[in-house]
């Protein structure tokens, strides 16, 4: 079975995009309108919506990444997971049930519209919709760019098949990705996230089964190779220090509740009290699939320091080099599956709300009205969304690997102050919002494009979210309360 | 939420947080090269790279875990409020809902307490630490504690969901502006309506 190992990977990864595509033509009956193609009409069940919740969580970075940043630095990396868990706890207990309730009595479509209907503020709404816009783009590249490694990786150990360009996997991989977007819009993307994350914490559980068997002792064996090496590289802190680690953890798990493609999920579940299973299921989803994370990142950073393998060329390839290594030639099958399930979940979700904020929200933000047959020109802004993205992360390339590494913190520093507090506290003005906004964002994108460094490791999106949530609440309390529509009161009092 | 609640923590944090950034860094302390490897780092368990900042560090994390426990406490204070609860609702377990979240966040600074804690415990002899189970202490705290512990307040969610969270008296009244928005909607579609 070894001489089949890279055909074996390859019917995995192609039944995959099959199924995809099958989800995709499904999907396509059921979407009629916008609400359908945005909002799933509000019809999710349980279950879906919360598999979807943590596989759009839990993307190619994690999968790829991870394991990748254990090799690298050792346990720091874990609080990149731990800090979620936390982080979705508080997520729910924000906005589970009342977001879904306003999304109830205003039938809101997007996060940006949630956020005109509690300020009752265009520009609000506008900054949110372009924070969103800023963060999908840079996001979405760095899933399309990982997408198409993957998938040239696959193929170029397929003897008849060989080495093709990137271009054209980025092609092949993205066409599968519009297709089920377009077709389906939301209701095809969390179908299919839904696939997609029961194929991921299968793969994570098998892998993790699998790595612990790479190392003589298992995952004992693994820490007392690393702590001979450096017994910091084991230590909860690892190889990033206290402070860098803890710095994660707040980012982490705060910036959780700063998400829009997983918040906008809370909003379509079919009753408000859904919210109740909804939330184990994501969180613990989420918890499980991480098991990937801890297994190759371990085993691989032992291997190497003991010189059973050889140096990685590249802490990314710590994945790839243990599937074929040491992965039975199905289970790598299935875990490049899950791989490109992982990558293929947060970039549809990114795509869909990429492309509300393009024909919905900002056009409602500065016309004050929706574009005409807007469900036509969601489809095709999410082609057009999709190209840019995938031309942007082929030729730009440093500036999309930026972009992606502080996507989560973009979201997290335009989102966490507006909506998971300022959904819950009615002092909350207009102002405060744009300026933790404007401010929030401008310090991240200081920090990354003039590369400062701050003591400590200390993150910088941590310290954006941190300036940014302190700018929203001085202000807030400075400037007098904005009166706020009764409905959406109501709801802010349940 | 007490007024004066938000205002302590965020100044606490950015207190600690500046004591933390402006307390001189070790060099080659968070994360060298590894001497042999090319894409691995160290962080240099000869260096005290923490010497300076455990405490702080420690209390940042702390305020941390402080900060999370009262947005997740937040909601439920606001669903409970008094004036909010009619006379067949209010019940005592609605009353003590504070003592549970309280419990979780004494529980949760003491796992935390532990890990740094563990990771002290280790500096007296770093390539012998205790272990717990496959890790060294202070990350199997982390891993077997901190990670998990999170399910105090899911369970608290689930489990008084309908007390705390969304209860009959919400239902009710999302049902009223459901329909109440459903109205106007209807009747703008009418007032909208080409004259026949």
């Amino acid at each position: 079975m070894e001489e089949y190992r890279s055909v074996i990977v390859l019917i995995a990864v192609v039944a995959y995009m099959a199924i995809c595509i099958g989800v995709g033509i499904w999907a396509m009956r059921r979407t009629k309108n916008t609400e359908d193609f945005f909002m799933a009409s509000r019809q999710l069940g349980i279950v879906v919506a919360g598999i979807a919740v943590f596989s759009s969580t839990m993307s190619g970075w994690g999968f790829v990444g991870g394991p990748g940043l254990t090799y690298k630095m050792g346990v720091s990396s874990f609080w990149m997971f731990i800090g979620p868990f936390i982080g979705t706890t508080i997520m729910f207990y924000l906005l589970g049930t009342r977001i879904r309730a306003l999304a109830e009595v205003r039938t809101l479509v997007s996060l940006p519209d949630a956020v005109m209907a509690r300020y009752g503020s265009r520009s609000t709404s506008l900054l949110t919709a372009l924070a969103i816009l800023l963060g999908v783009m840079g996001y979405l590249g760095t899933q399309i760019l990982a997408m198409s490694m993957v998938l040239q990786s696959i193929l170029a150990d397929v003897s008849w098949i060989g080495v093709i360009r990137i271009e054209i996997c980025a092609a092949i991989s993205c066409a599968v990705l519009v297709f089920y977007c377009v077709t389906g819009g939301i209701i095809a993307s969390v179908y299919t996230d839904c696939v997609q994350g029961i194929i991921m914490v299968a793969a994570a559980f098998l892998i993790f089964i699998a790595a612990v068997g790479t190392v003589d002792g298992g995952i004992t064996g693994m820490s007392q190779i690393i702590i001979a090496d450096d017994p910091e590289a084991m230590s909860p802190w690892g190889t990033l220090g206290m402070v860098g680690c803890l710095s994660f953890f707040f980012v982490m798990s705060l910036g959780m509740c700063g998400q829009p493609h997983i918040i906008t999920k809370l909003m379509m579940t079919r009753h408000v009290e859904d919210a109740r299973q909804l939330m184990p299921i994501s969180v613990y989803g989420y918890a499980f699939s991480a098991f990937l994370w801890i297994g190759i990142g371990l085993s691989m950073r032992a291997l190497v320091l003991d010189g059973s393998h050889a140096e990685l060329a590249n802490a990314d390839d710590a994945a790839s080099q243990f599937l074929q290594h040491y992965a039975h030639p199905l289970l790598a099958g299935v875990v490049f599956a899950a791989l490109m399930a992982a990558i293929m979940s947060t970039a549809d979700s990114f795509l869909n709300i990429g492309a509300a904020a393009v024909v919905h929200d900002i056009p409602r933000a500065l016309r004050n009205r929706s574009l005409s047959n807007e469900l036509l020109w969601a489809r095709i802004a999410t082609v057009i969304i999709a190209i840019l993205a995938a031309v942007f992360a082929l030729f730009s390339g440093k500036l999309v690997a930026l972009l992606g590494a502080f996507g989560w913190s973009t979201f997290a520093v335009a989102i966490v102050p507006t909506v998971a507090i300022g959904f819950n506290w009615k002092r909350a003005t207009p102002l405060a919002c744009n300026m933790a906004m404007i401010v929030g964002v401008s310090v991240l994108f200081c920090l990354e494009f003039l590369d400062i460094q701050l003591p400590y490791s200390f993150h910088g999106g941590a310290l954006s979210l941190l300036i940014a949530t302190t700018i929203f609440y001085l202000i807030s309390i400075a400037t007098p309360q904005q009166p706020i529509a009764a409905d959406v009161e109501a709801v802010m009092d349940m | 939420m007490k007024p004066w609640l938000p205002v302590f923590l965020l100044i606490a944090l950015w207190t600690t947080l500046l004591i933390v950034l402006f307390t001189p860094e070790v060099p080659d302390g968070y994360g060298r090269p590894h001497p042999r490897i090319q894409q691995m780092n160290q962080g240099g368990v000869d260096t005290g790279r923490h010497d300076q900042v455990l405490i702080t560090g420690w209390s940042f994390g702390a305020l941390l875990i402080a900060v999370f426990v009262s947005l997740i406490a937040w909601p439920v204070h606001l669903g409970t409020a008094a004036s909010k609860q009619t006379q067949r609702t209010q019940s005592t377990g609605s009353k003590r809902w504070w003592i549970a979240y309280l419990i979780g966040l004494v529980l949760y600074e003491i796992v935390f307490a532990a890990v740094c804690l563990g990771y002290h415990a280790s500096l007296a002899d770093p390539h012998n630490p205790a272990f717990i189970g496959p890790f060294p202490a202070g990350t199997a705290w982390m891993l077997f504690g901190l990670w998990p512990l999170p399910t105090f307040f899911i369970v608290l969610y689930v489990i008084y969901f309908d007390r705390w969270i969304f209860t009959s008296n919400d239902q009710e009244q999302l049902a009223k502006l459901v329909h109440l928005s459903s109205q106007a909607r209807v009747a703008v579609d009418l007032t909208s309506e080409p004259d026949r």
